[in-house]
């Protein structure tokens, strides 16, 4: 059987060196796949595979053929003058374009997981710029890595492989070479590569903001050293934290969840964004870059075709057919019930949004496209099942660090089955005919 | 008596909502994602016996889970995998959803977790 | 349409020697013809009183290439930027470039682990054909062939590089600079060999410009010469000038087209690097040896301005010279091991002395280099001037007075210096075709098929409402600069994109690329060893950075 390279869409690493052995039919070999990749290569035989469009009929979901399915999204699309789309997290660019499209054409809000994620950052960075790295800069230059708010064991588990474990050309001495301080309140599987340099910083809850003020205070000034502990750290792991940040050529600081999500402050991704500034400035050498880690596999996707097509990377509200200004985005628009209907793509937010949000999107037709069934999907009007992109079917997706890669096809999807792009295209066409 | 303590929802590769939608069912949904980790001297605080459950309540709702001790576990808090039952006592403040730091009350209980069609039925409710 | 007659137009096509004559143009199947193979079915326009010119070509544009999604990024907070920039979406360049007679770019700095993002973006910028500068000035993978001068192996895996990412030519920038950013140091010249490599920037330089005349390449190596707009510059042009003549080098252009490059060496933005208005020496060298020409880099002091770069000198200085209030803030990343990018905004000022060199530097060598066809018209845009500030450049060029009247409020130290003032050279309305049409076609490989309206041409052609042999352009800039502005029919491949106001963006451009013909017969060993490269130290594999399209986008120049 051929063994093909192909790159594997289980998170936003996008690992190239993925090997499948596939006879176009199944997949029966897959070598170098972490768990979360392997579990997206078995999707395509998952047990609740969606396979069939689907509408409710009193009450229960049914089976029926695509021209229906696609006549009861026209009505539902007529009948509503504020919908909402929301996803696009694990489809291709060039779904995600369609995506921006068909909200175009209904005057709907358009958002995507990013902008509970990663995008909170960029949003920061819009007003205080920032420093990026790349995957292979890190892998060939970095010294230091510090994961904050990261559980980047579990949430992207070949990132550390690649960054710590591998030989840069200017790393070749490798693991032993390299620094890396874990900065989290719970003791996650991440702080199991630490060794004796490393520095595994317990910081208290919600104190993040605290560390970092101290940081911005005190890190690469000449003989700083501190004298008390702050946030629940000894001061002796400080004063290594701090030794660690002024003495690293090029460091990288891997923000997670843990730090975008804390207690209901504004300003902790402004004071982080900051704090690699001010590292940058006061150092006298080398260099700190930031790089944000999210779960799906093509959040950045969408931010960048957003932006090019609209110059905007988040949150669209169309109004005539056109961009306008807006502050919303799709948590205070479910929050304040300012929506008609949703078009849910490859996500379940009736899952992952608090009970207040999904009680509110569950009160109106859910129109879901997606591969696999979801707490969404349970409770959608209309179903539209879709391949899987990147095993049936290919497509441009950008990994966490903003470096575009080419999605392979190796399957077709279950037959009748489209792409996301294809579906929203159809929606689109059905649309246009009046 | 219910104790203070706060809530962080965190993704966990063993405890996957996705992956249980995927390939398992109703069942193993709610054994993998309707649990939350706890330290064991909150485990004894609580007066928890490993049958009974706990019941997490805030302003924004309420929800019954199953217990497990985790020493790595900072006291004071519980460690719940993303789902539909963290969901239940998350919310938005200030524009943002909250998924960590969520403070909640916390007592043992011998009411059952409740099943994941219950939960649906509960959102789609009028 | 399948044929179309413009008729009675007075033709300008420098490259086939036609300065004012009233004649017909035949288009037929997007191109032009002599005569027709039915006589039916003929649109016609009637070009009588109009002046007909081939579309216009930048050779030096940003438009889609990662960095300017952090400019669009950076600029949704900024009112001024949206006002004035309309947000830079795509198809605001289309409409724009069009509305001012373009039909092709040169997007001019691509780094290939980006490429897919920039041929992504090409494939949504409606009408505009379209081709890509790969910035390999850092390629680590060719570390040892910069050292040794390898230009046969070098040569080798460019050309499978351009292949793969159907890039079009070869950019040098600022070689390995991105190593001095991680000692923090601002590097001062460029023949001092690095710290993390054994080798000089100026050997770069050289090697680039050797690969790229071995591969005959459509265009010539184009350069970026580092330092811009530091006193630094001024150095770095010529020991880098110098060292490319020292080579001996003939334009060995592979391409089969009857008219090609003549060139070895091109100069971006050359309005850039004599911040001290002295542009003498330039334009002797210039003067001197036509193996190199330039695109001049003209300033629009519009309010406000993107800036895209990778010149880590530029940036530094800029954000020195802000105070706190009123710095823009940056963002930058270190792409793989290929280089830096960085994406600010700028103020040009007119009271601004530097600024004011800057902009009479485009002039000054605009007018003062003897032959034309050595120069070509760019902007940089979106860096120093807007597309649709074309127009009014285009007066400062063929009219004292409208240069006269955009200087008059410009820094007073300036305007007792500067020898602009009393220069009173003008360019005439022919030679600003050459600027705009002519010479970057023939500059960029393609004389043949753009930038002129002989037999066998892309039909891609400018109509303006406007007899030139009837006004005299210097005494009346403004009916130039609104007829430009505005210009009545813009036609690509022999479809009318553009009539009066109504704009067609239905139509798709190509993604012009090319390989090169690299002499080394066994190719196998040297792109195993540099596969090798990205498997050892890359993030993903060399093949990973293969573009997935269609082969009715692409248009392969060789």
């Amino acid at each position: 059987m051929a063994m093909e390279r192909i790159p594997c869409t289980g998170c936003s690493l996008l690992c190239d060196d993925v090997l499948i052995g596939t006879d176009g039919i199944f997949i029966d070999k897959i070598y170098g796949a972490c768990l979360k990749g392997k579990e997206r290569f078995n999707q395509p035989i998952a047990e609740n595979r969606l396979t069939s469009p689907m509408i409710r009929k009193n009450g229960k979901l049914e089976n029926v053929s695509w021209d229906v399915a696609l006549e009861k999204i026209k009505q539902i699309l007529a009948n509503s003058s504020r919908p909402l789309l929301y996803g696009f997290s694990t489809s291709s660019c060039e779904a995600q374009l369609k995506g921006i499209k068909l909200a175009k054409k209904i005057n709907g809000f358009i958002d995507s997981n990013s902008i509970i994620c990663q995008g909170k950052v960029l949003n920061v960075a819009k007003e205080i710029g920032m420093t990026l790295t790349t995957l292979a800069e890190v892998i060939n230059k970095t010294d230091l890595i510090i994961l904050w708010g990261s559980n980047a064991a579990a949430s992207i588990p070949r990132l550390l492989n690649k960054i710590l474990f591998s030989r840069g050309k200017f790393r070749m001495t490798g693991r032993e070479i390299k620094t890396i301080i874990i900065i989290d309140p719970v003791k996650t599987a991440s702080f199991g590569v630490m060794q004796l340099r490393d520095v595994a910083l317990h910081i208290e809850h919600g104190k993040d903001l605290e560390l970092i003020r101290v940081l911005k205070e005190e890190c690469c000034k000449k003989d700083s050293v501190l004298e008390k502990s702050v946030a629940g750290i000894d001061k002796e792991e400080l004063n290594r934290l701090l030794l660690n940040l002024v003495g690293a050529e090029n460091g990288v600081i891997f923000v997670g969840q843990g730090i975008l999500r804390t207690h209901s402050d504004d300003n902790i991704i402004k004071e982080l964004l900051e704090l690699v500034q001010l590292i940058n400035s006061r150092q006298e050498k080398g260099r700190m870059s930031l790089a944000l880690l999210g779960g799906h596999y093509n959040m950045i996707g969408f931010e960048q075709v957003a932006l090019s097509i609209t110059g905007k990377n988040h949150s669209l509200q169309f109004s005539d057919n056109n961009l306008i200004e807006t502050k919303d985005t799709i948590i205070n628009k479910i929050e304040k019930d300012d929506f008609d209907c949703s078009i849910i793509v490859g996500t379940d937010p009736i899952s992952h949004f608090p009970f207040s949000l999904s009680k509110n999107m569950a009160s109106k037709p859910i129109i879901c496209i997606d591969n696999r069934k979801s707490a969404t999907s349970d409770i959608a009007d209309v179903i539209l099942p879709s391949a899987i992109t990147g095993i049936e079917c290919e497509g441009l997706a950008y990994r966490f660090d903003h470096v575009p890669m080419q999605l392979k096809k190796v399957l077709d999807p279950p037959s009748g089955i489209p792409t996301d792009e294809e579906v929203l295209n159809q929606i689109i066409q059905k649309l246009d005919v009046s | 008596m219910p104790m203070k303590m706060i809530v962080n929802i965190v993704r966990m590769v063993d405890h996957d909502q996705a992956k249980e939608f995927a390939f398992g069912d109703e069942k193993s949904l709610k054994e993998n994602l309707g649990i939350g980790f706890i330290n064991p001297s909150d485990f004894e605080k609580l007066g928890l016996v490993k049958s009974l459950r706990i019941k997490l309540s805030n302003s924004f709702g309420d929800i019954i889970i199953e217990q497990e001790q985790d020493e790595n576990v900072p006291e004071g808090t519980v460690l719940m995998p993303v789902s539909i039952w963290s969901n239940q006592i998350t919310g938005v403040e200030k524009d943002e959803i909250q998924y960590k730091n969520i403070e909640v009350e916390v007592e043992a209980t011998r009411d059952p977790v409740p099943e994941y069609k219950d939960l649906i039925l509960k959102i789609k409710e009028k | 349409m399948e044929r179309l007659i413009i008729k009675n137009g007075l033709v300008f096509d420098p490259l086939n020697n036609i300065d004012g004559e009233v004649k017909d143009i035949l288009i037929e199947n997007s191109k032009i013809v002599d005569k027709f193979s039915k006589e039916k079915e003929i649109k016609e326009i009637n070009a009588n009183g109009k002046t007909v010119i081939p579309a216009a070509i930048d050779i030096h544009t940003h438009i889609a290439s990662q960095q300017v999604n952090w400019v669009r990024l950076l600029g949704t907070k900024n009112e001024l930027f949206k006002n004035v920039w309309n947000r830079l979406t795509l198809k605001n360049f289309a409409r724009n470039y069009i509305s001012n007679g373009y039909t092709f770019i040169l997007e001019a700095n691509v780094y290939p682990s980006l490429a897919n993002q920039t041929v992504f973006n090409f494939s949504l910028l409606p009408v505009l054909d379209k081709a890509m500068l790969l910035n390999v000035s850092n390629m680590w993978p060719l570390e040892i062939e910069f050292q040794r001068g390898k230009i046969e192996d070098m040569s080798v895996f460019l050309s499978d590089l351009l292949s793969i990412t159907k890039g079009f030519g070869l950019k040098v920038y600022n070689p390995f600079e991105s190593e001095s950013w991680n000692f923090q140091k601002l590097r001062k010249e460029v023949s001092g060999k690095g710290r993390l490599y054994n080798f000089s920037a100026l050997d770069v330089y050289e090697n680039l410009t050797r690969a790229n005349e071995h591969l005959g390449l459509p265009h010539s190596i184009h350069a970026h010469i580092e330092g811009y707009e530091d006193i630094k510059a001024k150095n770095n042009l010529f020991t880098i000038l110098n060292k490319v003549n020292s080579l001996d080098l003939q334009p060995n252009s592979k391409i089969n087209s009857e008219i090609k490059r003549t060139q070895i060496f091109h100069i971006a933005h050359a309005s850039a690097y004599n911040v001290d208005g002295n542009n003498s020496e330039l334009i002797n060298m210039v003067n001197s040896n036509e193996n190199i020409d330039l695109d001049l880099g003209f300033i629009g002091f519009d309010q406000i301005n993107p800036l895209i770069t990778s010149d880590r000198r530029l940036i530094d200085s800029l954000l020195k010279a802000n105070n706190s209030e009123a710095t823009h803030k940056l963002i930058r990343a270190a792409i793989e091991f290929e280089g830096d990018t960085f994406a600010t905004f700028r103020n040009f000022d007119k009271k601004n002395i530097a600024n004011c060199y800057l902009w009479a530097n485009a002039l000054d060598i605009a007018l003062n280099v003897k032959n034309i066809w050595q120069i070509q018209f760019s902007i940089n845009f979106p860096n120093y001037a807007n597309i649709t500030d074309v127009p009014e450049i285009a007066t400062w060029l063929m009219s004292k007075s409208a240069r006269d009247t955009f200087m008059k409020d410009m820094n007073s130290d300036f305007l007792k210096e500067n020898s602009l003032i009393n220069n009173d050279k003008i360019l005439t309305f022919n030679e600003f075709v050459i600027l705009t049409r002519a010479s970057p076609a023939k500059s960029l490989g393609l004389g043949s098929i753009k930038g002129n309206l002989g037999i066998g041409a892309d039909a891609d052609i400018n109509i303006i409402d406007l007899s030139i042999n009837d006004i005299d352009i210097s005494k009346n800039p403004n009916s130039i600069k609104t007829d430009l502005s505005n210009i009545e029919y813009v036609i690509k491949a022999g479809t009318i994109i553009k009539e009066q106001e109504k704009i067609d963006l239905s139509l798709q451009g190509k993604i012009f690329w090319s390989q090169g013909k690299p002499e080394k017969e066994d190719k196998s060993l040297i792109m195993k060893s540099k596969k090798e490269f990205y498997e050892k130290f890359g993030s993903i594999f060399y093949d990973s950075l293969k573009i997935s399209i269609e082969n009715e986008s692409l248009r392969e120049i060789k």
